[in-house]
């Protein structure tokens, strides 16, 4: 009721109350970005998300293919829920924490902040491994699919991510020092040379891998499964721990290199565990989902709004929230068009890009109003 | 403080709220299945089994056995009979809604070999639901093969499958009539299109390769397996007399006075003497119960023996 009446006494005295709404419009803000507050969204999500599907099942029958209550069910139910619905929200959540993690992270190594891991050569390395994946499932590597399944394609695609990464991280490497803005530059140039190579591929492509290709770069978390979510999420956590370690000297670096070298971090150890991490990361994210944009360069900033730009909170923040965006995005992918299903990628970069160009507008126009 | 009791209150409310929607709203649409249909007898669930087919020679085929009834969901290649586009659509094969595939309820699922490899397929087969994954070859052959395995899978009288079976051989003798009367082996380009900026040729190995030599042509370039990219050079070098397309191919590039312009096209007989054939994809490349009306109707074309319908 507090906030009510002086709302409408804001619109009486707007000169007096003014200030006044505005420390409680910023409280409110950091209120609700705060760790407690995304955790117990996080938490809500879950189970909510377990009941929305194209496939209707009733509360009781969910809550029945959990063990929970005396409903009787059909095997086919049950495994719909605990082995299709489950595992893919958990991997959305996930792939989610690990992209956003990885963007923070990137974005303070390189002390900008529109860098984004595919600047690095992560994304487009997994691109044009999975995409030769798909290009020579018949000839050049049929034993090797035949050896992995389906899962060849996840498994190129990591390779190639970490491949593209450590390529990008010795070119700009010299006597022991990494040079950022050099990895910058040769990330750029791998990018290129793998989207040449991708387009070569595409181009020679028939008409199902064509569509294949497409539908890879377009991104999706179906046909997620135990097994699949065991090893992705390991890698990924094991991805999340070192980079929230790498906080305290990402916050040094805010300051400069050279800086934070005479502060005592050690500078060429801590660029090594980003770029890493941050590749084990992406890599894992995009192997399994493919391409889903927007995502690690857009949820850091929308923590950094609220937070500012402390990196053990942010990196928290960040997880927090990417977990659970991507959780509602693949939520609204699985069953915005049913039967049908809609790629994810479209989904984060149709919301994502709006939002991202009102963030920027609005913090034009009130930092100019400041 | 008093901020965030109020929020705690609104976040509690908003989210009792969501629970009791979707709750209400499951509640009021209980599926019709479970217990009661399972104790029927099993030979009628046999015969009354309910099918998911995710390829368009493999609808075609069900509806000319006449199990077009037990369809209840298609993807997106499956566009004959008309009818079918008012099954629920699921989409392209390769990113399939394994839910909403469940969610209709099938007994069984019907795909092609070729796309059988798949996690959502996987999934699917998990559920415990029947999978059945067929070959396709690209000859007369095919429709009978794929009707006889359908046939054994789904039971019924075999009267359609014997149909199918005359009709295809009566079509393989007036074939044999008409192309016997011909001396020459029209070159004959197919060319897939999806725009002017993307033309493909088919080399061997292809359907339409296969097709083309059925209806006694002779495919413009035989140096390649699968499709390439058109390129104005091999056009002129490959010397087509006839250029065959999908009529959405055709389409695409702006219809016959587009293909017109296609660069290198006018150094060709075919560019020349503006033939251009274009058909229906699936009837001409599906090798459903159709293709032998649809090679009839090709080899019609190529040896000028009818009207030759120069599309429109």
């Amino acid at each position: 009721m507090a906030t009510v009446s002086s709302q409408t006494s804001t619109l009486d005295a707007p000169s007096a109350t003014l200030p006044v709404k505005k420390e409680q419009q910023r409280f409110v803000r950091r209120w609700l970005l705060s760790n407690q507050s995304l955790g117990l969204l996080l938490l809500a999500s879950v189970p909510l998300a377990l009941f929305i599907g194209a496939y209707r099942l009733s509360v009781e029958e969910v809550l029945a293919s959990l063990g929970i209550g005396q409903a009787e069910i059909s095997d086919s139910i049950r495994y719909l829920v605990l082995q299709i619905r489950l595992p893919r929200i958990l991997l959305a959540i996930v792939v989610g924490a690990g992209l956003s993690v990885a963007g923070a992270a990137i974005q303070g190594l390189f002390r900008n902040a529109l860098a984004d891991p595919a600047l690095i050569g992560v994304t487009s390395g997994a691109m044009v491994f999975a995409v030769a994946g798909i290009f020579f499932t018949g000839g050049l590597l049929s034993s090797l699919s035949g050896l992995l399944g389906y899962s060849t394609v996840a498994i190129l695609g990591f390779l190639g991510s970490v491949l593209s990464t450590l390529l990008v991280y010795r070119l700009a490497s010299h006597r022991g020092r990494t040079s950022v803005t050099t990895m910058l530059l040769a990330g750029i140039a791998i990018t290129a040379l793998a989207g040449a190579l991708t387009g070569l591929m595409t181009y020679f492509s028939t008409e199902d891998e064509l569509r294949d290709i497409t539908f890879w770069t377009l991104g999706s978390l179906s046909g997620a499964n135990w097994s699949m979510l065991l090893l992705v999420s390991s890698l990924i956590i094991i991805a999340l721990i070192a980079l929230l370690r790498c906080a305290p000297g990402l916050d040094l670096l805010m300051l400069g290199e050279n800086e934070a070298f005479f502060l005592g971090a050690s500078v060429q150890r801590l660029k090594w565990v980003v770029i890493l991490s941050a590749a084990l990361a992406v890599g894992t994210a995009v192997a399994v989902s493919g391409i889903i944009s927007f995502v690690a360069l857009v949820v850091p900033h929308l923590v950094r709004l609220s937070r500012g730009p402390a990196h053990r909170s942010l990196l928290m923040g960040s997880a927090l929230l990417g977990a659970i965006l991507l959780l509602w995005a693949d939520t609204l992918a699985r069953v915005a068009i049913a039967p049908a299903e809609l790629p994810i990628g479209i989904l984060t970069a149709l919301l994502g890009a709006p939002f991202f160009i009102w963030l920027l507008r609005k913090n034009q126009l009130t930092s100019t109003l400041d | 403080m008093k901020t965030i009791k109020y929020l705690l209150s609104v976040e509690l409310r908003v989210v009792l709220l969501l629970c009791f929607a979707i709750a209400c709203q499951n509640q009021s649409v209980k599926s019709p299945t479970d217990a009661t249909a399972t104790d029927a007898k099993t030979s009628e669930a046999e015969t009354a089994k309910k099918i998911v087919s995710l390829s368009g020679t493999i609808t075609e085929t069900l509806f000319a056995l006449g199990h077009g009834d037990q369809i209840i969901g298609v993807d997106v290649t499956s566009t004959y009979p008309a009818s079918v586009k008012d099954l629920p659509q699921l989409g392209h094969i390769s990113r399939l809604n394994v839910e909403a595939v469940l969610s209709l309820q099938p007994d069984l699922i019907i795909l092609d070999e070729t796309s059988s490899q798949s996690s959502e397929v996987e999934q699917l087969r998990g559920a415990g639901i029947d999978i059945l994954a067929i070959p396709t070859e690209h000859s007369f052959n095919n429709p009978i093969a794929m009707a006889e395995v359908l046939q054994q899978k789904l039971g019924g009288s075999d009267d359609r499958l014997k149909e199918i079976k005359t009709e295809l051989e009566q079509q393989t003798t007036q074939l044999k009539d008409l192309l016997a009367d011909q001396e020459s082996q029209p070159k004959v380009l197919f060319v897939y299109a999806r725009g002017k900026g993307s033309m493909m040729v088919a080399g061997t190995d292809t359907p339409a390769d296969a097709i083309i030599g059925l209806a006694g042509g002779e495919n413009a370039v035989s140096d390649f397996e699968g499709f390439k990219a058109l390129s104005v050079e091999g056009l002129v070098s490959a010397q087509p007399d006839v250029i065959l397309m999908f009529d959405s191919g055709l389409k695409s590039i702006g219809g016959i006075d587009g293909i017109a312009e296609v660069p290198g096209l006018a150094q060709t007989p075919a560019g020349k003497n503006k033939k251009v054939i274009a058909m229906d994809g699936l009837y001409l490349l599906g090798f459903t119960p159709r293709v032998g009306a649809a090679t009839l109707d090709l080899a019609k074309q190529l040896h000028n023996t009818s009207t030759s319908k120069q599309s429109s």
